[in-house]
């Protein structure tokens, strides 16, 4: 079953989706967040991979 | 996706700090002994700051009562007051670090005017104001002073000066400064991702996101040669970048900002 997790950016808000990927990240849809590159940053803020946290109620 | 516009206020409210706490003696006391190239090129940063973030204080008014919501109205509410902070904390520092001349806060920001570029001047203390004017008097909507105040403005501008002084006062010859730089940074990225969550409700016609991407270039320049030419192209990148994020334009194919 595909891990639908997602992650908050807890500075700017940012929420990544396995769904959605982050394309001008160079991450495809479909990547867990786990499995993103560590050198991977926000694309709204430019914060570290270590910024994120898992968030099951986040507000969309 | 971003959160929603509630998010921000509640995060907003956890953020919350003091500029009359931040301890600028040692600051003070450091400053007359930096090289006369550091103290010029940190005086255009950090008196832009002081013009830049008392416009922004000023002219951020009428955007919570065009919101059409009340959670995106509290968070522009929750962002007033951070940017009231961010006033007061750089005219500290203009007076007790910079020395800048003047009986109160209207007479420094008149003194730090002098030695901001022309182009940060004309994007704050012209541009800005007139975009604000136009809004609360219905002459432009939300999208456009969003555009203006949140991407370009607190985005690129201040973005990048944020990270030009953070990366100089990384040997800590500024303590105090660098202390509340940090603070400053933080809520702007906040601030960012709210203005971009705001902007992606809007759904901006596809020409004006053009124009605001056409746009990032000039505002990365803004700083001159305060800004080193690396944290400008950066800063323009992540412009695009957070654009792209929210689907408001296309990733360029390979890219990787």
């Amino acid at each position: 079953m595909a891990d639908t997790q997602l992650w908050i950016c807890e500075l700017c808000g940012y929420v990544y989706d396995p769904a959605e990927g982050d394309a001008d990240g160079g991450v495809k849809s479909g990547v867990r967040f786990q499995d993103i590159p560590d050198d991977w940053s926000c694309p709204v803020c430019g914060a570290a991979k270590d910024d994120f946290s898992p968030q099951d109620d986040i507000a969309l | 996706m971003i959160a929603a516009p509630r998010h921000f206020a509640a995060l907003a409210g956890r953020l919350r700090w003091d500029p009359a706490a931040i301890d600028l003696r040692a600051d003070a006391l450091a400053w007359p002994a930096l090289s006369l190239e550091r103290r010029a090129r940190l005086t255009v940063l950090l008196a832009g700051f002081r013009v830049a973030e008392s416009s922004v204080a000023e002219e951020l008014a009428p955007f919570g009562p065009a919101a059409d919501d009340r959670d995106t109205a509290a968070a522009f509410a929750a962002q007033h007051a951070d940017e009231k902070r961010h006033a007061a904390l750089f005219d500290r520092v203009a007076a007790e670090v910079l020395g800048l001349p003047g009986e109160g806060p209207q007479e420094r920001r008149a003194a730090a005017r002098a030695v901001t570029p022309a182009a940060l001047l004309e994007l704050f203390e012209r541009r800005l104001p007139a975009a604000a004017a136009a809004l609360a008097t219905g002459r432009t909507d939300l999208a456009e002073a969003v555009g203006l105040y949140h991407m370009l403005l607190e985005g690129i501008v201040l973005g990048s000066g944020q990270r030009a002084l953070l990366d100089d006062l990384a040997d800590g010859a500024l303590p105090g400064v660098r202390a509340g730089v940090e603070l400053v940074e933080r809520d702007e990225r906040w601030h960012v991702g709210f203005g971009l969550r705001c902007l992606r409700d809007l759904e901006p016609d596809p020409t004006r996101v053009t124009t605001l991407l056409a746009e990032g270039e000039a505002a990365a320049a803004a700083w001159g040669d305060a800004v080193p030419v690396h944290v400008r192209a950066r800063a323009e990148a992540m412009h695009r970048r957070r654009l792209v994020a929210v689907g408001l334009t296309r990733a360029a194919a390979g890219s990787r900002a």
